[in-house]
């Protein structure tokens, strides 16, 4: 038996728990850290609005970041400013605290790719949920996450020439 | 072969740093849940027709251009006038009023009336004007069994700034007396009966959200303004966050609480990186001061109350005469605005030598300045400055001097943001939003480059203060001629202890010195202190670990007390309030006698350098 709704106290102890995560997922779907906090709370607003339309097939979480998700790609789409992965500032001894350029190669992925890679990595969603998340097949996220370990592991390795 | 997922992840916590903090209450209000108990007072927001015309004419001119990001959020308060006119009578009354005042709006300033509330028989309206190109300010009016006005402005290009579609002015006013009271320490306090907070409003604003100890409230936008009107407010109650509702979004507007007079306990905001110096500048002057050049206007143009204020304040022992002016003139840092910065060349005597510049900023609200020694203020930075403010208002005033190297001045805010400082004959004075504190001031010299940044400038009342709660007395001592003081301890509002010492000399030597601590011990082990000098009375308090403190004397003389509770107190005997006799210090001993903390009761210097 499966149960219906959710209550706002759940989603409280969500988001106050999981706050830095969705943010930083969000901000990275984004390109901007603003508009990540924005994508969360806007999310988080939907989410309570329509708390009663959780079905509880999955984990509320699950459901959660699908909402946080496609309200990230939607103000993706918005006109912003500077992406949050187009500098690289130097640390105070005058290094790059990014030598290898990780960040400049994970922005320039394909969307799909870099969702993946959040979701999976900092999220730390299995792929069954990431597929759930993404609505795609658990298989794809598979060879999504494949083809960008291939990527970065290629550029990393020109760059550490 | 390079393992990419942990290459990834430990990039990640670096590549993501995301300053946010969770805000569950701004998605609470947005979703509409959990409205019960909030007032409401919804009605319609108009925007005439004729502003909207008026908005397009400006957007269509290259200012229009410049500014089109405030017309967006504030063109009612930027382009037109909000609310309506006020009664013909009201207006003459307020211009026989403006025209008498030194510090005077510019002429033909127009009140707009635009919020009237009605409350237990009393009447509160918020009535609102543009002064000149420089402001807007909010008048609050209240009228009835009680009166009480209070007025509140902002640079008006505040408005163009990131900071939301709201901006608080006025911030829990108290008007009245309530029925409520509680103790703080060694004091009772009541409560006011009314608490009265307001802000203007951008023009897709249709309601503002606040919330204090009595729970969220919303208030619906009227004249592109609002007005929130707490009624028998508890003690120390404050509004804490406020939100601005724009159709669907709510949006969370930078606001600081307005600190009590107990200070709020609350930890600052972290302050904004300072930009590092591109060239060293010491030993600045300022040339036409020294010169002696007319500049702005003179001394006797200050109304004889302000003068007595700030040609009064002497250096050194009190007692000096007014001549300790050697030259001075006041100026003013922004035309239009009614705020003058006073700048007195001082000298520690009659006829003396040049010894401290004094700066005094005046405004409607009153005077506050200070002196430092000069030249010698500007050895390590080009600029001396100060801050005004407090009360019910949502902006700092921070004002001062500064040398002939600096050609522009910014504040730097918390936010990041830079503000213009304006700057004439080497005085400033700009008004920054409290929230947006700390902030700090950045000098460039006239080919650009940053020669000084400042330490940042927090809000007040950041410190410790005391907690609710009645303080215990400690210890009662009395000296002589009938003299006697007390300590009282009682919680402090960040987890450690209020010190209260009130002490009784006669009855122009009397007062009350408060000390509140956090929940750590920091600082020296021993933190003893004398009032008076020579010293009447001694006290303080020791870190866990001392357990007796000695009081040294000039003669070699000394006596053992033991804290109790980690405090002391000791009236000084009448045989040794003489310089010869008289305390000298006090030392900390642990258990086994060793001292492990000493401190001196020797008198702070004197503002000036003694010549």
């Amino acid at each position: 038996m499966t149960r219906r709704g959710a209550t706002a106290r759940e989603l409280e102890e969500l988001y106050r728990a999981r706050f830095d995560h969705f943010v930083r997922v969000a901000a990275a779907i984004c390109n901007d850290g603003d508009a990540g906090r924005d994508a969360v709370q806007a999310a988080f607003v939907s989410a309570v609005r329509e708390r009663r339309s959780f079905r509880g097939e999955g984990p509320l979480e699950g459901w959660v970041w699908r909402i946080v998700v496609n309200e990230a790609r939607r103000l993706a789409r918005e006109p912003r400013a500077e992406p949050i992965e187009a500098t690289s500032e130097r640390t105070p001894n005058g290094r790059s605290d990014d030598p290898f350029g990780v960040r400049a190669l994970v922005a320039a992925l394909p969307g799909r790719q870099r969702e993946v890679l959040f979701l999976r990595y900092y999220a730390d969603l299995e792929y069954r949920a990431i597929a759930e998340v993404l609505a795609i097949e658990p298989g794809t996220v598979a060879a999504t996450l494949s083809t960008a370990h291939q990527t970065l592991r290629k550029r990393l390795e020109e760059a550490r020439r | 072969m390079i393992d990419v997922e942990n290459t990834f992840r430990a990039e990640m916590n670096r590549m993501l740093v995301v300053d946010a903090r969770p805000d569950w209450d701004a998605i609470v209000v947005a979703a509409g849940v959990e409205r019960e108990g909030a007032r409401r007072r919804r009605r319609r927001l108009a925007v005439a027709a004729a502003l909207l015309a008026a908005v397009a004419v400006a957007l269509a001119t290259p200012l229009g251009g410049a500014i089109a990001r405030g017309l967006d959020e504030f063109s009612t308060w930027l382009s037109g006038e909000p609310g309506a006119p006020v009664s013909e009578e009201e207006q003459r009354a307020f211009d026989a009023k403006n025209r008498r005042s030194w510090l005077a709006f510019p002429e033909g300033t127009a009140l707009r009336r635009l919020i009237t509330h009605k409350v237990d028989g009393l009447t509160v309206e918020l009535l609102g004007f543009r002064s000149g190109t420089s402001a807007l300010c909010l008048r609050l009016n209240v009228s009835g069994a009680l009166k009480a006005t209070t007025l509140k402005c902002a640079p008006l290009a505040e408005l163009r700034r990131e900071g939301g579609p709201v901006r608080v002015l006025i911030a829990d006013e108290h008007v009245g007396k309530g029925n409520k009271y509680a103790w703080y320490g060694i004091d009772r306090y009541h409560s006011a009966k009314l608490q009265i907070t307001a802000g203007i409003a951008a023009d897709n604003v249709s309601d503002v959200v606040l919330r204090d100890q009595a729970g969220r409230h919303e208030v619906a936008v009227e004249s592109n303004a609002f007005l929130y009107v707490a009624e028998e407010p508890a003690v120390g109650q404050r509004v804490s966050n406020v939100w601005a509702r724009t159709g669907e979004r709510i949006v969370a507007v930078p606001f600081a609480p307005i600190p009590t007079a107990l200070g709020s306990g609350a930890r600052p905001a972290p302050a904004p990186p300072a930009p590092g110096v591109e060239r060293e500048v010491t030993g600045g002057t300022i040339g036409w001061l020294e010169r002696r050049e007319p500049r702005g206007e003179p001394l006797e143009v200050l109304p004889e109350r302000t003068r007595t204020t700030v040609l009064g304040h002497r250096p050194g022992p009190i007692g000096r005469t007014p001549t300790n002016v050697i030259f001075g003139r006041v100026l003013t840092p922004e035309q239009g605005r009614p705020l003058r910065l006073v700048v007195t060349l001082n000298a520690h005597r009659p006829g003396g030598p040049v010894a401290g510049l004094c700066t005094w900023v005046v405004s409607r609200a009153g005077a506050a300045g200070g002196c430092a020694p000069y030249p010698k203020v500007f050895a390590k930075a080009p600029f001396s400055s100060g801050m005004m403010g407090g009360g019910s208002g949502a902006f700092m005033t921070v004002h001062g001097v500064v040398s002939d190297d600096v050609d522009r001045l910014e504040a730097l805010l918390a936010d990041r943001q830079r503000v213009d400082v304006p700057l004439a004959d080497n005085a400033f004075a700009v008004d920054l939003p409290r929230a947006k504190l700390p902030a700090r001031l950045v000098a460039y010299d006239s080919e650009g480059r940053v020669i000084a940044v400042s330490d940042p400038w927090s809000d007040f009342g950041h410190g410790a203060g005391p907690a609710r709660g009645k303080a215990e007395l400690l210890w009662r001592v009395t000296g002589p001629n009938g003299s006697y003081a007390e300590l009282s301890v009682g919680p402090s509002n960040q987890g450690g202890e209020c010190q209260f010492t009130k002490h009784f000399v006669d009855r122009r030597h009397t007062g009350v010195g408060v000390s509140c601590t956090g929940r750590q011990w920091t600082g020296p082990p021993v933190q003893v202190y004398s009032q008076f000098q020579p010293p009447r009375f001694v006290s303080g308090r020791v870190r866990d670990d001392v357990k007796t403190v000695r009081i040294r004397f000039a003669d070699g003389g000394m006596t053992m007390l033991k804290p109790k509770r980690g405090y002391v107190l000791f009236a000084v005997p009448a045989e040794r309030l003489t310089e010869a006799r008289a305390a000298t210090g006090a030392d900390g001993l642990d258990a086994s006698g060793r001292v492990i903390g000493r401190t001196s009761f020797k008198p702070p210097p004197a503002v000036f350098d003694q010549p």
